[in-house]
């Protein structure tokens, strides 16, 4: 065991003086969320203002009290187009209002008018825009309906026989939880193998590029101690850079709380839960890496093997997006990396079921311990040691 | 010191070292000479406990290579290949210090051996250096302190000096001899007839995994009836691949 500190404090010695390893998974993880959040936000709401609060749109028609409407609104410009299907695919105008002839008698005498929107879907701006126009032309149609109803001496709201009041009963705090219960298992999959990549592939398949497995084989380590060593600081790396990752996330929430939408909490039995298994993930990502990268000729055959992970990690977290955590049958708990999405969602919706929990921690233990055990079996495997 | 006794190995249908038997003393540098591909690496890797014989075995200080590799490791002292590799990222220090502490070191003996060795090796201006950017001569005095940092009885060394320049190859030959002198058993290969011949007390000519034949230099020079060491040796292994 003294052994294994030894190895575990250079490899972590090691893997501190290497800026690439701590740009890469400290640095960067940590940065990725704000950095990318301030951008989206910046760039969502420059096109949303830009779509809505100031539509240029070109009117095609003799003139109506519809356009006199349109022209009234303060976030409306009709632009004199010679043109309007080319400046539509130009993008000089977002929408063509095209109004047949007659309009105005129609509306007074109680017909129906006909109004054509034409707009781009392709162009993010132009079909914002028509869905905003959308909404006026048929406020202003709801508008003529009411004078109809009130020249007829009949009261609007006979005509709206029904008043639909909807009160949402879900136990989750919001729609945050529901965004945070896709999100959080995912990160908590892909972080810890993230964090663990660079380390693993340097302690594995790194000490055989270098040249210094055989005379690190030949001292007195065991292999054991060895193995125990390198799967700790590789665990270390892990957590590290989870950590990073999660540090990043919340500083980007607290900064821009709308992102997720709001009211999401965890009681503190969840948050436990989740770090335990998230500190589980470390491991076992890390001894699974460790044997993988351990068994590959070069530093290249360990990352060409070890980038997979990242994308296994993400397959559980997709496919239980929209899964109904209260209906999920017995035995996906005993499918390793799903039950740990699946616990995760039942964390967040403060209903853990603790035997589900045990499930998961037995079948997380169990798998570190296989592949450490093979990692081990490696060292001693001299057709794996002397592979090139 | 080190026994060999009748040790083969076998790798699928290639027979790479072939019922090898000799020993050596402590004291004694012996030579392993052949060509490349003859086995020596295999012999090496298996005293080293590298490789597990497919037939026979070896004891280095009366322990068993294949029942006691982990006590053997404590006795042996190993440096495979010219330009052995190292970390980077770490100091001189910090490199020979990780192995003497898997080799059972404690803190205090362990200064005292590395600042001795950088002392003998020449090293003190850049033991606390990271080994990143040293020359190949820089490498090689501390992959030697890596080797002998817990004073092992057993060398084992395997064509040390190739791709060394002159300066560094005889920096190491002066280490090999000194080994002889603290008593060490040193077991080294090569096909550099010149260093062979200015080190070795005994040399053992193998080809094809066989031993062809064993002896002190002079004495095999007189038995082949031949001054020239290299013509001994392209005699031995031409006359049995003919």
């Amino acid at each position: 065991m003294k052994r294994a500190w030894i190895v575990f404090a250079k490899e972590m010695k090691d893997a501190f003086r290497d800026r690439r390893t701590l740009i890469f998974s400290i640095l960067l993880p940590a940065l990725i969320f704000p950095i990318l959040m301030t951008l989206m936000n910046n760039v969502m709401s420059d096109v949303t203002e830009e779509a809505t609060e100031n539509i240029v749109i070109a009117y095609v028609g003799e003139d109506s009290q519809l356009k006199a409407y349109l022209d009234s609104l303060p976030n409306v410009t009709i632009m004199d187009s010679q043109d309007p299907e080319a400046d539509l695919d130009g993008s000089k105008v977002s929408v063509i209002v095209e109004v047949k002839d007659g309009l105005d008698e129609a509306m007074a005498s109680g017909a129906k008018g006909n109004i054509t929107l034409k707009y781009d879907e392709s162009k993010a701006k132009s079909s914002m825009a028509a869905s905003v126009i959308r909404e006026t032309i048929n406020a202003f149609g709801t508008q003529v309906a009411r004078q109809r109803l009130q020249a007829k001496g009949i009261d609007p709201e006979f005509i709206e026989p029904l008043d639909i009041a909807s009160i949402n009963v879900a136990k989750a705090q919001g729609e945050g939880a529901i965004v945070m219960s896709f999100l959080l298992p995912m990160f908590l999959l892909l972080y810890p193998a993230t964090g663990a990549m660079a380390t693993a592939i340097d302690q594995g398949a790194g000490e055989k590029e270098r040249g210094t497995l055989e005379p690190l084989l030949a001292t007195q380590v065991s292999r054991a101690a060895l193995a125990m060593g390198k799967w700790l600081s590789t665990s270390a790396a892990s957590i590290i850079g989870t950590i990073a990752f999660m540090a990043g996330f919340v500083v980007a929430v607290i900064y821009n709380p709308t992102m997720f939408g709001e009211g999401f909490t965890a009681s503190p039995s969840a948050i436990a839960a989740i770090t335990v298994l998230g500190i589980m993930m470390a491991f076992i990502y890390s001894a699974a890496m460790l044997a993988l990268s351990v068994f590959a000729r070069n530093i290249k055959e360990a990352s060409t093997y070890l980038s997979p992970f990242v994308i296994v990690a993400m397959i559980p977290a997709y496919a239980t997006m929209y899964t109904d955590i209260k209906t999920v049958p017995a035995w996906q708990y005993n499918v390793p990396l799903l039950n740990v999405i699946l616990i995760v969602k039942e964390a967040l919706l403060d209903t853990i079921n603790w035997g589900h929990f045990a499930i998961t921690m037995l079948w997380l233990i169990a798998l570190t311990i296989v592949f450490l055990t093979m990692v081990v079996h490696m060292f001693n495997n001299e057709s794996v040691v002397f592979r090139s | 010191m080190v026994k060999l006794i009748s040790i083969g190995k076998r790798f699928k249908d290639v027979q790479a070292v072939d019922d090898l038997s000799f020993s050596v003393k402590g004291g004694e540098i012996f030579g392993l000479l052949g060509e490349n591909g003859a086995g020596k690496t295999t012999t090496l890797r298996m005293l080293a406990t590298m490789l597990k014989p497919t037939s026979g075995t070896a004891t280095i200080c009366g322990l068993d290579i294949v029942k006691q590799p982990a006590e053997v490791r404590k006795h042996i002292g190993i440096l495979f290949g010219g330009e052995a590799g190292l970390y980077d990222r770490l100091t001189a220090r910090e490199n020979i210090a990780y192995f003497g502490k898997l080799n059972g070191m404690d803190d205090n003996a362990l200064k005292k051996r590395i600042d001795e060795l950088s002392q003998t090796l020449d090293m003190e201006e850049f033991i606390d250096r990271r080994v990143g950017k040293f020359s190949k001569g820089m490498k090689q005095k501390v992959t030697i302190a890596r080797a002998i940092v817990h004073d092992p009885e057993v060398m084992l060394l395997d064509e040390p000096t190739v791709g060394l320049d002159v300066t560094a190859a005889r920096t190491l030959q002066d280490f090999i001899a000194q080994c002889r002198n603290q008593g060490k058993a040193v077991i080294f290969s090569s096909h550099i007839m010149s260093e062979v011949e200015r080190l070795c007390d005994r040399i053992g000519i193998i080809h094809k995994g066989k031993l062809v034949d064993i002896g002190t230099i002079d004495g095999l020079k007189q038995q082949y009836n031949n001054s020239n060491l290299e013509e001994v040796f392209i005699q031995l292994i031409g006359g049995k691949s003919a």
